[in-house]
C-alpha cells in the first residue's frame, strides 16, 4: 500500500528535525572555523571548496550557525527590523491594532471627505511652485493687489514666523520650496548608522538641480567657468557659487506672487516665482543658478550635475548612467550612494576612500568611475564592490570621462589628462 | 580627515615577467633581504609575484602616519598566503599562479591597518578607533539585542575586544600577541570584527546560560526545547521503549538511514535543512544567511525534504529488504512521539571527513587561546 504524500512529508520532516537537532547540537565539532573564515564566508569571498567545507561544518555545528546569525544581525542597519520581525510583531499586535486602526481610519476618511467637499482654495504657496516648473507659461492671473517686489518681501517676512539670522556666507538668493526639510542631525550620523535612506530619501530640495555652468541654456553666462576642467572640484564649488545671469527676457509685468517664502534655516528670502518678475525689476542681477525645468533637461545627458546640498552634509554630485533609473550620488569620500529607481531610494556603498571624491562617470548601469583629491581613482564594475585604482599621478583629480568599465580618461586639477584602457593597470598621458 | 596617499617608501619599478619557475628566493626590488616579521611557516615570494605584491601595496595606500613599511606588508602577505595554502611552494608555477590570484582578492588596505595596529603604531590605533569604534559599538548593540542587557552589555562586549586586539596578554615567549595577527585580509576588517564579537557573545551565552536559547532577530527567544526529542536525555530508556521493542527497532533503522542520507547531501542543502529544522529559523532569516531569496529557500527546502524522504524509504526498502507495509509502519512511528532519543548514539556518517576538512579551512582554537 502506497503511502500518501502528506504522510511521507510529515514523516520526513519529523525525521529531519530530530536528526538535525541531535547532530547539530552534539559536541562533535570541536574545531570551528576561524573568525576570518566566518567573515569571508559571510562576504561570499571563499572559493567553492572552502565554502562547501564550511557549510558542511555549519550544518553540524549549532554554535557556528548561531555565530553566523549574529553576524548577519550585526551587519544589518541600525534599528532596521527585518521584514520577518515586522511581520511577527504585526501578527502579535493584530488583535489590538484592529481595534485601534478601525476608528482612526474612519476618522481619517471622514476628514478626507470633509476636506474634499470644501470649496477649492489653492494654497498660496503652490502657485509660485507651479510657475517654477513651467517657466515658459504666462503668469497666472491673480486677485492679489499688485505691490512692488520689495513690499512683497517685507510683507512675507512679517507674515512668516521669525527665522534665525542668515549666515554671512549665505547666498543672497537661494531657492526654497517650502517643503519639510530634514534635520542636520539626520545626516550627521549617516556614515555610522545608515545603510539605506528612507523611501522618500530624496528630499524636495534635492530635486531642484543646480546646473553646471556649461549646461546653462538660453541666456549667456558670462562669469561661468567651464565644468570639469575648471581646476577645482566642480561639484563642491558649485554649491556656494551663484552665477550672474544676464536675463534676455524682456521686462514682464506679472501679477505678484501672493507670498514670498523664507528659508527657515538661512533666512534667505526669495521670490519663489519663475524669476521673471524679479528679472523684470533688475535685468542684470544675481539669480539662483538652478531652474527646475531646465535641470531636468540637463539630466538627459550623461554629464555631471550637482544637487543642492542639504545643509551640513556637503555637496552631492549626481552621476547619471545611460540607464535613466540608475543614478550615483557622491556624498563624501567615504561613501557613495546608488539609486536604481531614478532617485526615489538610495543605497549607501562604502568606497574606502579617504580623500574627497569630487566627480564621477558611469558608462553603464553597473560600472562607475570616481575621482577625487589626493589621487583617488575608484571603479566598480558590478555596482557593488569598489576597487581603488592606482592613480597615474599623485595629484588632485577634477573630472573623469569613462567610455566603458575599462576605459576612462581622468583630468587633474592642473589640466593634465591620463587615459587607461585596461581598468587602470596602465595609464598613458592623453595628448 | 583628509589624509593623502602615502607614497611607497621605496618606489620600486615593477618587476618584469620572470621565468615560470624560480629556484632561489629573490628579494623584492628595493627591499632588505630579511625581515623580523617573517615566521618560519611563511616563505618569501619569488620575483614572479612581484607584480601582485605591487598591486596589493598600491591598494593598501593609506595615511602616511601609520602605513607599515613595505617589507612588513609583504611579510603579512606571505603569512596570509602560507595560511591559505599550507605547504604550497610559491616557487612552483602552479602554486605561484594560485597565490597571485589569491593576493588580488585580499583586502589589502585593511590588512595594512591590521599590520600597523599589531605592531603597536599609535597613529594606526588612533585611525582604527576613529574609523571602527562606532561600527564596533553599533554591531555589539545589534548582537547583544534587547533582551540581554542593552547598551551596557553591548559596550562591555565591544570593550572586551580591545585588550585582545592590542595584545595585552603576552605569549609564552614574552611577546605581545595582538589579535590583529590573526587577520589575513581575507575579509573586510569590519566583518572580521563582527565575527569576533559574535563568537564572544555566543561563547558567553553558551557558557553562562547553556540551557537558555539565543533570541532571534526580533528579540524573541527561540524555543529550542519545543522541538520534539531535542531536550530528551540521550540514554533515557523509558518503560515505553522497553515495552515496544519493535518500534524501537523501526526508529533506530530510520535514524541510521536518515544519517546516511544526510551525510550524502550537498553541504548547502544540509545547512539549509539545519537552519530550518534544527534552528527553527524562518525562510527570510535563512535567505539572509545563505544569500538566497526567500522563495528560493522555500523551493529548495521542499525539494530536499522530498528527496531525503524518498531516499530514506529506498534505503529501508532496498537495504533492509523491507516490505512496503514495514516501511509504512516505520514511517508511522516517526510521526508520533518518540519514546527516547536514539540520535545521540549516532555519529554523522561523514564526521571523520568533516574533521579532516576543517583542518583545511583553519581552526579557531589558536585565536581563542589568546
Amino acid at each position: 500500500m502506497a503511502l500518501g504524500d502528506k504522510v511521507r512529508d510529515k514523516a520526513a520532516a519529523d525525521l529531519l528535525r530530530r536528526t538535525l537537532v541531535s547532530s547539530g547540537t552534539s559536541s562533535g565539532a570541536e574545531s570551528h572555523p576561524e573568525p576570518e573564515i566566518l567573515a569571508a564566508y559571510s562576504e561570499r569571498a571563499l572559493d567553492a571548496d572552502e565554502t562547501a567545507n564550511c557549510e558542511l561544518h555549519f550544518s553540524q555545528c549549532a554554535r557556528c550557525r548561531d555565530q553566523l546569525a549574529l553576524m548577519v544581525r550585526a551587519a544589518a542597519p541600525t534599528g532596521a527590523l527585518t521584514q520577518d520581525a515586522r511581520a511577527r510583531r504585526f501578527h502579535r499586535m493584530w488583535p489590538w491594532t484592529w481595534f485601534v486602526l478601525t476608528p482612526v481610519t474612519t476618522a481619517l476618511l471622514i476628514a478626507a471627505v470633509f476636506i474634499a467637499r470644501r470649496p477649492a482654495s489653492k494654497p498660496a504657496a503652490e502657485q509660485p511652485l507651479m510657475a517654477m516648473q513651467t517657466p515658459s507659461q504666462p503668469p497666472m492671473p491673480s486677485t492679489a493687489p499688485e505691490t512692488a517686489p520689495e513690499d512683497r518681501v517685507q510683507k512675507a517676512q512679517e507674515t512668516l514666523p521669525a527665522t534665525p539670522a542668515s549666515p554671512p556666507s549665505a547666498s543672497p538668493s537661494r531657492a526654497f520650496d517650502g517643503t519639510t526639510q530634514r534635520k542636520s542631525s539626520d545626516f550627521a550620523s549617516m556614515p555610522q548608522s545608515i545603510k539605506q535612506e528612507p523611501d522618500n530619501a530624496l528630499p524636495q530640495e534635492d530635486k531642484k538641480l543646480r546646473l553646471p555652468q556649461t549646461m546653462a541654456t538660453g541666456p549667456a553666462v558670462p562669469k561661468a567657468k567651464s565644468s570639469g576642467q575648471s581646476g577645482d572640484a566642480v561639484g563642491i564649488r558649485a554649491q556656494t557659487e551663484t552665477v550672474t545671469v544676464e536675463s534676455a527676457a524682456p521686462p514682464v509685468t506679472t501679477a505678484p506672487a501672493p507670498q514670498t517664502l523664507t528659508n527657515p534655516k538661512t533666512a534667505d528670502t526669495l521670490s519663489p516665482a519663475s524669476g521673471a518678475a524679479p528679472a523684470a525689476a533688475a535685468p542684470k542681477r544675481e539669480q539662483p543658478a538652478f531652474v527646475a525645468g531646465v535641470a531636468h533637461n540637463a539630466l538627459a545627458t550623461n554629464e555631471m550635475v550637482v544637487v543642492e546640498a542639504p545643509f551640513d552634509r556637503g555637496a552631492r554630485t549626481l552621476v547619471r548612467s545611460p540607464d535613466p533609473q540608475v543614478l550615483w550620488r557622491i556624498s563624501s569620500g567615504r561613501y557613495v550612494e546608488r539609486s536604481v529607481n531614478g532617485g526615489a531610494t538610495w543605497r549607501v556603498q562604502w568606497t574606502n576612500a579617504d580623500a574627497s571624491v569630487v566627480a564621477g562617470s558611469a558608462p553603464s548601469a553597473d560600472a562607475c568611475w570616481l575621482v577625487g583629491r589626493g589621487g583617488i581613482v575608484l571603479r566598480t564594475t558590478d555596482a557593488n564592490k569598489w576597487q581603488t585604482i592606482a592613480p597615474p599621478a599623485d595629484a588632485d583629480f577634477a573630472s573623469v570621462a569613462a567610455i566603458d568599465a575599462s576605459s576612462a580618461t581622468v583630468t587633474t586639477t592642473d589640466g593634465r589628462q591620463f587615459k587607461t584602457r585596461d581598468g587602470g593597470k596602465h595609464w598613458t598621458v592623453a595628448p | 580627515m583628509n589624509p593623502r596617499l602615502a607614497q611607497p617608501r621605496s618606489a620600486p619599478k615593477a618587476a618584469s615577467v620572470q621565468p615560470p619557475v624560480a629556484t632561489t628566493p629573490v628579494a623584492m626590488p628595493g627591499l632588505p633581504p630579511a625581515s623580523a616579521g617573517r615566521t618560519a611557516d611563511s616563505q618569501r615570494f619569488p620575483a614572479s609575484l612581484a607584480d601582485a605584491v605591487e598591486r596589493c601595496w598600491r591598494k593598501a595606500a593609506g595615511p602616511a602616519a601609520w602605513i607599515p613599511t613595505r617589507d612588513e606588508f609583504q611579510a603579512a602577505l606571505e603569512r596570509s598566503a602560507a595560511k591559505r595554502f599550507p605547504g604550497a611552494q610559491p616557487y612552483a608555477q602552479k602554486d605561484s599562479e594560485k597565490i597571485e590570484v589569491y593576493l588580488d582578492t585580499l583586502h589589502a588596505r585593511d590588512l595594512a591597518l591590521a599590520v600597523a595596529c599589531s605592531k603597536g603604531s599609535a597613529a594606526a590605533w588612533d585611525f582604527f578607533m576613529v574609523e571602527f569604534r562606532p561600527e564596533l559599538y553599533r554591531a555589539a548593540r545589534a548582537i547583544v539585542g534587547q533582551a540581554t542587557g542593552g547598551d551596557a552589555a553591548a559596550r562591555d562586549l565591544a570593550d572586551s575586544l580591545y585588550a585582545d586586539l592590542y595584545g595585552l596578554r603576552e605569549s609564552v615567549a614574552g611577546r605581545r600577541k595582538s589579535l590583529f595577527e590573526y587577520f589575513h585580509g581575507r575579509s573586510k576588517l569590519s566583518t572580521w570584527l563582527h565575527a569576533l564579537l559574535s563568537q564572544r557573545h555566543v561563547d558567553e551565552i553558551r557558557r553562562t546560560r547553556a540551557t537558555e536559547p539565543l533570541e532571534n532577530e526580533s528579540g524573541e527567544v527561540i524555543a529550542e526545547a519545543e522541538t520534539p526529542g531535542a531536550a530528551r536525555p540521550a540514554n533515557a530508556t523509558s518503560f515505553e521503549a522497553q515495552a515496544d521493542p519493535e518500534r524501537a527497532n523501526y526508529l533506530a533503522a530510520l535514524q541510521v538511514a536518515m544519517a546516511a542520507v544526510l551525510g550524502a547531501l550537498d553541504p548547502r542543502d544540509r545547512l539549509r535543512l539545519a537552519y530550518y529544522y534544527a534552528d527553527d529559523r524562518t525562510l527570510a532569516e535563512i535567505g539572509r544567511l545563505l544569500g538566497e531569496h526567500e522563495a528560493t529557500v522555500s523551493r529548495k527546502l521542499e525539494r530536499t525534504r522530498r528527496d531525503v524522504g524518498s531516499r530514506v524509504e529506498a534505503r529501508l526498502r532496498d537495504g533492509k529488504k523491507w516490505s512496503e507495509a514495514q516501511v509504512r509502519a516505520c514511517l508511522e512511528c516517526a510521526r508520533g512521539e518518540w519514546p527516547f532519543d536514539l540520535t545521540a548514539h549516532l555519529q554523522p556518517a561523514d564526521s571523520t571527513d568533516a574533521k579532516r576538512d576543517l583542518s583545511a579551512i583553519g581552526s579557531s582554537a589558536a585565536a581563542r587561546k589568546i
